[in-house]
């Protein structure tokens, strides 16, 4: 089943177990991010998958202050329209991942590496407030919509990468960059994307016959590879596989994220299995 | 006393220090508002002993407060109940450079400029440039999650740790972080920087270093009024122009800054912008050629190059050390910290002379204009308990705008004990109830530094009436 709130309210009251649909698990996020293992429902499971689709207002634009605040369910490609006319934009490429039609919350819930990310960063830099579902259906905020705060606990940058197992990301506020040319290579999806520290870049290359994407910049390959294929190692580096689901990368800090997991959603309800096997 | 002789079988006797001038000099730190003594300030050497310092401390049930150097300036480092201090300054090594992976490994008592300092020959350096940084340390940095002047273009301390060395509250050490950049999993480096030494006690980083850039210039620019600068401020980022800094300085911040380092300006100065551009050569000179434009268009009386890098440095040093140049204004100082959208500037910067005005307390305002992030600096007698509430009540109101404006009580001095109560202006109760399970994440207790960030701790109210006016 598949349940599409329209507000957080509506969100928070699905999570909460009360509304119209009783569930026990459920998975976050759409269908396009299967590949990547965010919709990480377990087989067989009882479950509620939640589609974010109407999650996607604008709450608030200022370009003089190079920030927008929008919904998690907007489409990457929507928020650079809207802010594109402002001469502005976000500034993550996807080419490689499948194109600009994810939405903000598959993106920051996946936080793949991206081929502008030497010159603007990427979503840890970029999120400075978020308004969420924690588990329990509490409805709350961190951060604030400045490009500068250190008022609490930056928890909202622990959402990114975490294919929402933490909590439930509404609503995100996020700096904007002046607009970028549009890049001129193809459009070709990866299924491997694999970074190492740049001293052992040209030994990684070396052992990759179909690479999209060599980019040096962040000592980062975007290839595709048959399904048998395993990558060459090096310290310190990751790996992250399309189409293999959840267990597609390896995970680092699995203390952390075990006791993050335990502390903020107890009862494994938000997307179980997603980020922690 | 017993706990004192718990922390002398894990240390040598000169690394352990107590009496009452070790007391008064660690019973706060730059934020000079709030006091509390400590029983003992303690100087490990290594990871292991402070993992040992943390578990005869959490044995004994004795509050521990991680400190650096000390120039904090949100009550951070101030011991607020009293216990151990526990000073990195002894832990000042630079453990491994790693100049083709462009990273360095230091540890937490590392002077910030130091960091630079070592690397500078290679190309490089530690951007997180904050005004102490010739003194500040890379642990009090990162529990800060420090800013500065070229933190508008560089960011803030935080995209500029990959991984950090954590003793926790229990005393064990872990590894966080240290991958290549951007992991995609979830970064508790993320969490540990800017937590202001509650969730246990950073000893070692490794850093991102970054390219010296090929070219760097500097103008001042001298305007008729406070809200002609801010709005080049607003003219210039509106431009699409990205500079390394863009700081502001009023009246009586030139005032002070002419009698102690000579800096002059043009007559009718009522502010002055400071502009850095930094990059490649023919960007720097296209950016600072659109950055004078702005400014004529805002009616600047004066926009003026620095003509080589001694004049440029000497800009630098009278900004940096503009908030101690005030000392010549008045015996005491407090400098305020808050954000504000930056479009909002000349609306909040009427709104602080009116406070200050309304209080009648002098103010001077130095901040970095680009980042909306203000800080109304006040000068005042504490010896005066009059004048030290009618700055606490003058600051109250000031933040309190800042939210109403849409920003954030602070943009990089920190909550520290300063701001606890501040934070509920910006956090409703569930979202402290958030805040509240960070440290739970990190199985941080009640010894680690206590009464900081989240408000309402328990064992802490009835202090907080007893750290003001403690001093004198």
């Amino acid at each position: 089943m598949v349940a599409r709130p329209g507000c957080i309210e509506e969100l928070a009251e699905i999570i909460r177990g009360s509304g119209p649909f009783g569930f026990q698990q459920m998975g976050l996020w759409s269908l396009p991010c299967e590949a990547y293992g965010i919709c990480a429902m377990p087989q067989g499971a009882m479950g509620l998958c939640i589609d974010f689709g109407e999650l996607n207002q604008m709450v608030d634009f200022s370009p003089a202050d190079l920030i927008i605040t929008v919904g998690t369910g907007t489409t990457l490609s929507k928020v650079n329209q809207l802010v594109g006319s402002a001469g502005l934009c976000v500034p993550y490429c996807a080419d490689y991942i499948g194109g600009d039609d994810l939405t903000l919350g598959e993106l920051i819930g996946l936080n793949l590496p991206h081929p502008l990310e030497r010159q603007f960063g990427s979503w840890r830099d970029w999120i400075l407030a978020t308004k969420q579902v924690l588990a329990d259906g509490t409805i709350c905020k961190s951060g604030a919509k400045v490009v500068k705060s250190v008022a609490g606990y930056d928890i909202h940058k622990l959402f990114v990468g975490a294919r929402g197992s933490f909590a439930a990301v509404a609503e995100v506020t996020l700096r904007l960059y002046p607009k970028q040319e549009p890049r001129p290579e193809a459009r070709n999806s990866a299924n491997i994307i694999h970074r190492v520290l740049p001293s052992d870049f040209d030994a990684m290359a070396n052992s990759y016959r179909n690479a999209v994407f060599f980019d040096e910049a962040t000592a980062t390959i975007y290839a595709n590879v048959p399904a048998f294929f395993e990558p060459l190692r090096f310290e310190r580096d990751f790996v992250i596989r399309s189409g293999v689901g959840r267990m597609n990368f390896q995970l680092g800090q699995v203390n952390f994220l075990s006791r993050a997991k335990a502390t903020l959603d107890p009862n494994n309800k938000l997307n179980p299995g997603a980020l922690i096997p | 006393m017993s706990e004192l002789d718990d922390l002398a079988l894990v240390l040598r006797p000169d690394q352990i220090l107590t009496g009452a001038a070790v007391a008064r000099v660690y019973d706060s730190d730059a934020y000079s508002v709030d006091r509390s003594k400590p029983t003992a300030v303690v100087l490990p050497e290594t990871n292991e002993e402070v993992a040992a310092v943390v578990k005869v401390c959490v044995k004994n049930q004795i509050p521990i407060t991680p400190r650096g150097a000390g120039t904090g300036l949100s009550g951070g480092a101030m011991p607020a109940l009293g216990g151990v201090v526990v000073s990195l300054k002894r832990m000042n090594k630079i453990l491994e450079v790693d100049s083709v992976n462009r990273r360095m490994k230091a540890q937490a008592g590392c002077v910030n400029l130091d960091l630079t300092k070592a690397v500078s020959h290679l190309g490089l350096h530690f951007a997180p440039d904050p005004s102490s940084q010739s003194v500040s340390t890379l642990g009090g940095n990162i529990a800060e999650n420090s800013g500065g002047p070229h933190t508008l273009k560089y960011g803030v301390t935080a995209p500029h740790i990959l991984g950090v060395t954590f003793v926790d509250a229990e005393g064990k050490i872990y590894e966080i972080g240290g991958t290549a950049p951007n992991c995609p999993w979830p970064d508790f480096t993320m969490l540990v920087v800017g937590s202001e030494g509650t969730l246990g006690i950073v000893t070692e980083a490794w850093i991102k270093l970054t390219p010296l850039p090929a070219a760097v210039k500097t103008a001042l620019a001298a305007f008729p009024s406070v809200r002609a600068a801010s709005e080049a401020v607003s003219g210039v980022i509106g431009a699409g122009i990205l500079p390394a800094a863009l700081e502001m300085m009023d009246r009586n911040i030139l005032v002070a800054l002419e009698q102690a380092f000579g800096l002059k300006t043009p007559p009718g100065t009522e502010a002055l912008l400071l502009v850095e551009c930094d990059g490649e050569e023919s960007a720097v000179e296209r950016e600072m050629t659109l950055v004078a434009e702005v400014c004529h268009e805002n009616h600047a009386i004066e926009f003026t190059l620095a003509k080589d890098e001694a004049e440029r440095k000497k800009l630098w040093t009278a900004r940096k050390k503009g908030v101690g140049a005030m000392g010549r204004l008045a015996p005491s100082i407090v400098t305020h910290d808050g954000v504000i959208p930056r479009s909002k500037l000349p609306e909040m910067l009427d709104y602080v002379y009116a406070v200050a005005a309304e209080f009648e307390i002098g103010v001077a305002n130095l901040f970095h204009a680009g980042d909306g992030n203000l800080h109304p600096c006040f000068y005042f007698d504490d010896r005066d308990p009059k004048q030290v509430e009618a700055v606490v009540s003058a600051g109250e109101k000031i933040i309190r705008r800042c939210i109403e404006l849409g920003g954030s009580v602070t943009g990089e001095h920190g909550i520290g004990v300063e701001k606890t109560e501040l934070l509920l202006l910006q956090f409703s109760e569930d979202d402290l109830k958030l805040q509240a399970l960070v440290p739970l994440i990190f199985g941080a207790n009640e010894v680690i530094n206590p009464c900081k960030v989240i408000p309402n701790q328990k064992g802490c109210i009835e202090h907080k009436k007893r750290w003001r006016g403690v001093a004198w």
